[in-house]
């Protein structure tokens, strides 16, 4: 059975400074997998690279064993329809309310009709905590509410692959840990491959998934949970240190 | 000599983005009317909500604009024309000359001008804000083509909005203008509607709707592009800017072809 993604050899520079020198890694289906790193490391980059909002300047990216390259603009824009993305500051469209960003791809790609609509983000929102903000527009939220918002708008299509740019980021522990459950049992219950990008090192031990750190252009894969929290917690205190 | 080259490098480096500006936009105009004319549910019909928000903003919003500025310029123009055309023994052209100067003129490009100012430049500060935000990306990455999700609906209703505005624009301004200026000429509404009426040409209104047509597409086609290639929020101020400025200069360069086209087919 393919990969449900798979990076090889990856290669991309910005301005001249290569920010990923032949990045390789590969998600089952149904896995989870977490890239940690410092700031500016091109962590972000990866994530669009994997998601096909940034082409490679190397390399390939494989979903569900299909090189993403080499799709057209139409197969691509069939392809996306599969997986999900959740920005790191939400991107929700601002002047659509919670309810309309949510059904924005139902509407798009599968012309539902509204009352077929209505329960299925209803049913969305529920599974994400989401409770009467339906009418309220995105800069009426808290930083939680719009996380899962995204979450939301993401995997109501019922992706096979999701995307998180670091979902818990700016967010109290608590708030953090909550998020990270959520995750955990879409994980879980809709059984869909998640690629994230997290530096909360309690939200990874909560995942237990595999995590990788970028560092310097190359990923320090950790393929067992437990030495992956343990390798960037000591990246991260090795941070402290330096600072 | 240095200075004279640095000039060179300079004019030549504007006329190159200029340039790209020019066939940037074409290849806009062509990405839009491929997706407008797209079969199925990919078309028109699948983004009539966003048409008629963004007609109720450009067009219903901007009624009273348009109304208060058509008939001070009607009132301006009946005035002028009632009481200097009988000067020069020309009273019974006044029709010709309000046909001219409000239905082919000034209905279009005052209509323009309300419309750039209003929402060619709130469309490029929105489109902007959504690239900054990365709510584009996020529809790319939804499978959701901006061009057909936002480009379109505002091409569409720009160019619909602007062809209502107008036709209003010509009626406030011939109607309206005339009750007003009933306060300083004395004329029978019967004999002024029917020397207007008599003047009007089918040429003439061709050329106004194909103006107002044509100066839709223009601003909102560059207020689509100038918000689409905003990268930063230092931008979006610039992006309006510059939004503006080409629209209007568009338009007037291109009011000016229009009208020396259509003057070279009536000689």
């Amino acid at each position: 059975m393919a990969d449900a993604i798979r990076l090889d050899n990856v290669r991309f520079s910005f301005s001249g400074v290569p920010l990923l020198r032949g990045v390789s890694f590969a998600v089952e289906p149904g896995g989870m997998f977490a890239v940690a790193g410092q700031s500016g490391c091109g962590k972000t980059t990866l994530l669009e690279i994997c998601s096909s909002l940034r082409a490679p300047q190397g390399g390939a990216v494989f979903w569900d064993g299909i090189n993403v390259g080499s799709l057209t603009h139409s197969g691509l824009m069939r392809a996306r329809q599969q997986i999900g993305y959740v920005f790191q500051k939400h991107a929700l469209i601002h002047n659509f309310t919670v309810f309309d960003n949510i059904a924005l791809p139902l509407r798009y790609h599968r012309h539902m009709a509204e009352r077929e609509v209505r329960p299925a983000v209803h049913e969305c929102m529920e599974e994400l905590g989401l409770f009467n903000v339906d009418k309220r527009f995105p800069n009426e939220l808290s930083a939680a509410q719009s996380r899962c918002a995204a979450i939301a708008r993401a995997v109501v299509m019922g992706p096979s692959l999701l995307f998180l740019d670091e979902p818990t980021a700016g967010v109290d522990p608590i708030t953090a840990a909550s998020l990270g459950s959520v995750l955990r049992d879409l994980n879980a219950n809709r059984q869909i491959t998640m690629a994230m990008i997290c530096n909360n090192v309690d939200v990874l031990r909560m995942l237990s998934c595999p995590v990788a750190v970028l560092d310097n252009g190359n990923l320090f894969d950790y393929r067992d949970p437990a030495a992956a929290v343990r390798g960037v917690e000591s990246m991260f205190t090795v941070l402290r240190k330096s600072l | 000599m240095k200075r004279f080259l640095r000039f060179v490098d300079s004019l030549g480096a504007w006329a190159v983005s200029l340039f790209k500006m020019v066939f940037d936009v074409f290849g806009l105009f062509y990405d839009t009317v491929t997706v407008l004319f797209a079969g199925g549910r990919k078309g028109i019909a699948s983004s009539l909500k966003q048409i008629i928000s963004q007609v109720l903003f450009t067009g219903v919003e901007a009624f009273w604009l348009v109304g208060i500025i058509g008939l001070l310029c009607g009132i301006t123009i009946i005035i002028q024309a009632m009481t200097n055309m009988p000067k020069f023994g020309v009273g019974e052209y006044f029709g010709n000359i309000l046909i001219i100067v409000v239905i082919r003129e000034l209905g279009p490009f005052f209509t323009s001008l309300v419309v750039v100012g209003r929402s060619g430049s709130a469309l490029a500060t929105f489109i902007g804000n959504m690239r900054v935000s990365k709510e584009l990306s996020a529809l790319e990455v939804m499978g959701i083509d901006p061009i057909h999700f936002i480009v379109m609906p505002a091409f569409v209703a720009m160019v619909v909005s602007m062809v209502c505005l107008s036709v209003y624009f010509d009626v406030i301004a011939i109607i309206g203008g005339y009750f007003i200026a009933q306060v300083k000429v004395s004329i029978p509404f019967g004999y002024f509607m029917g020397t207007v009426l008599g003047a009007l040409h089918p040429l003439d209104l061709v050329e106004s709707v194909f103006k107002t047509v044509v100066f839709g597409a223009i601003t909102a086609l560059v207020s689509c592009y100038h918000g689409l290639a905003v990268t930063n929020t230092r931008e979006l101020p610039q992006a309006a800017l510059k939004s503006v400025v080409s629209c209007m200069i568009a338009t007037l360069l291109i009011n000016i072809l229009i009208t020396m086209s259509v003057f070279l087919y009536s000689l």
